[in-house]
């Protein structure tokens, strides 16, 4: 097997590596990827930043709505990732700690906003919404109102639920809610949405 | 609705939005399932939730700008190199629990013994400065013991610098060696006196007792040299200014035992201003040929 030009650019200490057979990132799972990022493979973290960076943006920007604000926190979610990454344990849902990390940022985010402007947060996640809404769609802009009128922690437990695919029990430990406590918070959502569908 | 079948449909009501969330168990499933075939109301709920779940995959989210997925990927790609490690064999370290702290111990005291075991014959004890050996060989210990104990921690940056001093002390042993046997079987400080009682036949250089001096420099110099070739071979030229630093912390740590020396035979400075000299200009050239080397071989390879 022949390694790419930049790996063999490396420590000749450790040329060994250039013989070993590895799997290709891309087939192991997130755990197995994190080990490896641990120990210093650049592969494995462009394969979890592959899988992974899309997926956070738009959790930062559902929840937060702002894109300068986003790209701060992204980029600094990926930066606890990689600067605790030592701190990881395999026997945890990656899933899940990242959208920890991630999940954290934004509540000390909001949290400082609200102490500085109150309800601006809830602004921003309206001013999101009104540029993403196709002009004249007014059905559409109403089911956008509704969502940003859901409280933060059932919109929170929306997204990653919904559009993060995470389980009842991951949302919980990401929220550092129960797990009845988040089923509560869904069902609540859901049918706040479904009442101002009904109305508009 | 009879209050019977309102209880059960209140039941239900949770299940509806559990379907959507892929929560439901097997049994749930089929339960729910059921009751939706008989129940109108509940049927046309889940229509409605379903129109509700569909409707939160219309809200759009504007892609990750390229210049923000770009730039953080590459301030950790470049972090990662920048750590990248060393001594890949070190990852087969255990690393955890008591480990963490018996392993630098055991590699300092080991190293430090072999260190000592080189070193102890080249020294006449009853001539030449224990009280200047002690601490020198203590230092080595903690630094060998530091250098362990941050690359067992992963801490592979921090551990460069100690790396290149370790790199250095061997290699300052094994060349005090080398040249001990090179010179008829005896050792360095022998030689040194030997060629110090010679100075007189044998001129000065700047005002120096030329062969005493220049013996200390060529043999700091050449240990510079080989330290400093390895670490330019394995790195290239990536590490210069820590080979530097390094090779002046050497300096500092072993020049009081050279200063010792040379104050025997009525020198002062100047031995420690050539025995720099020497170090310096020994980790320039072999740092310098190492990347070269390196150059070389990385071209020959692709």
């Amino acid at each position: 097997m022949r390694y790419p030009k930049k790996t063999l650019s490396r420590s000749f200490l450790g040329s060994t590596s250039y013989y070993e057979s590895k799997p290709l990132a891309s087939s192991l799972s997130d755990e197995q990827l994190m080990i490896r990022y641990q120990n210093s493979d650049e592969a494995a973290f462009e394969e979890i930043y592959a899988r992974y960076a899309k997926k956070i943006y738009g959790f930062l920007m559902r929840r937060l709505g702002q894109p300068d604000d986003c790209a701060e926190l992204f980029q600094e979610t990926f930066l606890r990732l990689h600067k605790g990454r030592l701190s990881y344990k395999p026997e945890m849902s990656f899933k899940t700690w990242l959208y920890t990390i991630a999940n954290n940022l934004v509540r000390d985010s909001l949290r400082i906003k609200m102490r500085s402007k109150s309800a601006r947060a809830t602004e921003d996640i309206e001013n999101m919404i009104e540029r993403a809404i196709p002009d004249g769609n007014y059905k559409l802009q109403s089911f956008k109102e509704a969502f940003a009128s859901l409280t933060d922690d059932q919109r929170e437990a929306i997204v990653l639920s919904r559009f993060e695919g995470l389980r009842y029990e991951e949302i919980a430990k990401v929220m550092g809610r129960s797990t009845e406590a988040v089923n509560q918070l869904i069902q609540r959502a859901m049918g706040h949405l479904r009442e101002c569908m009904d109305e508009s | 609705m009879s209050p019977e079948r309102e209880r059960s449909c209140r039941d239900y009501e949770s299940l509806l939005v559990k379907k959507h969330t892929g929560e439901l168990l097997l049994e749930e499933n089929q339960s729910l399932k059921s009751h939706l075939a008989q129940c109108a109301s509940c049927a046309a709920e889940e229509r409605k939730l379903a129109r509700v779940w569909q409707r939160l995959d219309s809200l759009p989210v504007p892609e990750i700008p390229t210049a923000l997925y770009e730039k953080t990927r590459e301030t950790i790609v470049s972090d990662l190199k920048r750590n990248e490690s060393h001594f890949p064999w070190i990852e087969k370290i255990p690393r955890t629990g008591i480990w963490l702290f018996l392993l630098p111990v055991g590699a300092g005291l080991a190293t430090t013994s072999i260190s000592y075991v080189l070193v102890r014959n080249m020294v006449d004890l009853r001539i030449h400065h224990h009280h200047v050996l002690i601490p020198l060989f203590s230092l080595w210990w903690m630094l060998f013991a530091g250098c362990f104990f941050l690359i067992v921690k992963k801490e592979w940056q921090k551990s460069i610098p100690l790396d290149v001093v370790v790199t250095f002390s061997i290699s300052i042993s094994l060349l005090t060696m080398l040249i001990s046997s090179l010179f008829s079987g005896v050792d360095l400080l022998q030689w040194l006196e030997r060629l110090a009682a010679d100075e007189p036949f044998h001129g000065y250089f700047f005002g120096s007792a030329m062969h005493f001096v220049f013996g200390w420099a060529c043999s700091v110099c050449l240990a510079s040299f080989s330290g400093s070739f390895v670490i330019g071979l394995d790195n290239g030229l990536s590490l210069l200014k820590k080979v530097f630093l390094a090779s002046l912390f050497i300096s500092v740590l072993l020049f009081p035992a050279i200063y010792l020396h040379g104050a025997s035979y009525g020198h002062g400075l100047d031995i420690v201003a050539f025995g720099v000299l020497g170090n310096l200009l020994g980790s320039l050239i072999g740092a310098s040929l190492g990347a070269t080397a390196r150059r070389h071989i990385l071209a020959a390879a692709t």
